[in-house]
């Protein structure tokens, strides 16, 4: 029953935008990394510094804390939005398939998608990268951990925005949301990790791993651990919200 | 004048006002902290505290509000067969699509008095020096007066797509682009065209410019133009429809 559900996922989502929003993700983070890439400062050194690759990816994880939770926030809206817009609640019911069922198998797909997104974004940006010059080997275990706590931060965005959707039919609001979350995403990361820390919208900013100080002889940068917790409340916030957000399909 | 009544009745109603309140207010607010907590770096009273309030704003935020009136208006039309109406209205393609840009373009002028209203009260809570210094109000104008073409092209965007979401992240995804394009300065008359980015980062480094008035002409100029053109797509595409 689920592959068939999934399978009518498929097919619903044939003709929609999703692939050039994504492609727009992608476009932009390599653009807003590139201007650090390309810069003289960065090649002189990027060879030889440590901080290169993190550099790169702290530039990724900043453009990140924008633009996902707005492409998140349309993912999961469009997925609500293509049976809201017939009323195919009602008929889905009236088709006896139960919808627990199919909103867990809606925000699967939706999952399965950006998981999907994620890893072709990914390896376009690390082959952008390889491409234009980097000689230094590609840290594996930062890249990995990055990857695994972006895509756990997504699920919980995703869940989050897959909730609001449904709860308010008008995209506005989750829109809206997401829009709001990635502005105090931004700026609660300027304000300093003890306000960040309780915004989920800027967790993605707390996967950077270069901080800055300043010093008498100006901004000396040092490595910040990731902090492992990010993940592991990703996914517990992510589901909670998924099992509470479930409660809702019975008003359908 | 009566079809841009109907179209603000057909606002009237809807959450849109929600967002345009709360985002700059957020904005004000969180840029106020981020001021307060960098006294020691951000010296310069009114400019500093602009930056911190308007520099993320201007370029990401507003486009995406942006993004969210224009895909709200024509998300309406895309109901309900409501595009249907639309297409076989006695009323002239132009007369619509103007209504709309119009009417989408007044809030969002509203939003950014908002915005600015609420920037003078937080300066005047910090009892600044130095006055306000009049170029940056300017400045602040012609930012939002140039950024009128995104309404435009938004509106267009809106109308192709359906959807309600992947406006807005086209909106978010071109607003980093001309970041992009305008500050990398490879074609120097690119910066006229995404011109409300280069006010925006010139506002960011004021006093010390490198806009003059005939710069800023140009770039009102320009955003008309650009205006008019998608403007005229979104009159060649309802008329598309039709066919």
């Amino acid at each position: 029953m689920r592959t068939s559900l999934l399978k009518l996922e498929v097919l619903k989502d044939r003709g929609t935008k999703d692939i050039l929003a994504a492609l727009l993700v992608t476009l932009v983070s390599i653009g807003f990394m590139s201007v650090t890439f390309f810069s003289s400062d960065f090649r002189s050194t990027m060879d030889t510094s440590e901080f290169a690759w993190p550099k790169l990816l702290d530039n990724i994880l900043l453009m990140k804390v924008i633009i996902m939770p707005v492409f998140i926030a349309s993912i999961a809206g469009r997925s609500v939005e293509i049976e809201d817009a017939h009323n195919m609640w009602n008929l889905i019911k009236s088709s006896g398939v139960s919808l627990q069922k199919l909103y867990f198998t809606k925000f699967l797909y939706c999952a399965l998608k950006l998981f999907i997104f994620q890893i072709i974004d990914w390896i376009i940006t690390l082959s952008f990268i390889h491409l234009g010059g980097m000689t230094q080997q590609a840290p594996l275990l930062l890249i990995s951990t990055t990857f695994v706590s972006q895509l756990a931060i997504s699920y919980m965005l995703l869940a989050i925005h897959y909730v609001l959707s449904l709860k308010w039919s008008n995209q506005l609001i989750s829109t809206a949301i997401s829009i709001i979350g990635a502005l105090s995403g931004i700026i609660f990361l300027l304000l300093g990790s003890k306000f960040s820390s309780f915004n989920p919208y800027s967790w993605m900013g707390h996967l950077m791993t270069i901080g800055t100080e300043k010093t008498a002889d100006g901004w000396n940068m040092y490595f910040i651990d990731q902090d492992p917790k990010i993940f592991i409340l990703s996914l517990i916030i992510g589901t909670l919200i998924l099992i509470v957000g479930s409660k809702l399909m019975r008003s359908k | 004048m009566k079809i841009f009544l109907s179209e603000l009745r057909k606002l009237k109603r809807s959450s849109i006002i929600l967002p345009l309140l709360i985002v700059p207010l957020i904005s004000v607010i969180f840029g106020s902290l981020n001021f307060v907590f960098n006294r020691e770096i951000l010296t310069r009273e009114w400019v500093s505290l602009i930056t911190q309030v308007y520099l993320f704003y201007g370029l990401f935020f507003m486009p995406a509000l942006i993004g969210i009136m224009c895909s709200y208006s024509w998300g309406l039309e895309h109901k309900r067969n409501n595009m249907k109406l639309i297409l076989s209205s006695k009323t002239s393609f132009v007369k619509i699509v103007l209504a709309k840009t119009a009417v989408v373009f007044c809030i969002y002028a509203i939003s950014q008095l908002y915005l600015f209203i609420l920037y003078l009260i937080a300066g005047t809570l910090f009892s600044f020096s130095s006055p306000l210094p009049l170029e940056l109000v300017g400045l602040y104008i012609v930012s939002s007066l140039v950024a009128g073409y995104l309404v435009c092209m938004q509106s267009y965007i809106s109308l192709k797509i359906k959807s309600f979401t992947i406006p807005i992240v086209i909106a978010v995804g071109f607003s980093f682009l001309s970041i992009l394009i305008a500050q990398n300065n490879v074609v120097t008359a690119l910066k006229y065209v995404f011109s409300n980015v280069s006010v925006v980062l010139n506002m960011n480094a004021f006093p010390d410019t490198d806009l003059s008035q005939v710069d800023l002409i140009i770039m009102l100029i320009m955003s008309a133009l650009v205006s008019a053109i998608f403007i005229g797509l979104q009159v060649r595409e309802l008329k598309r429809r039709v066919r």
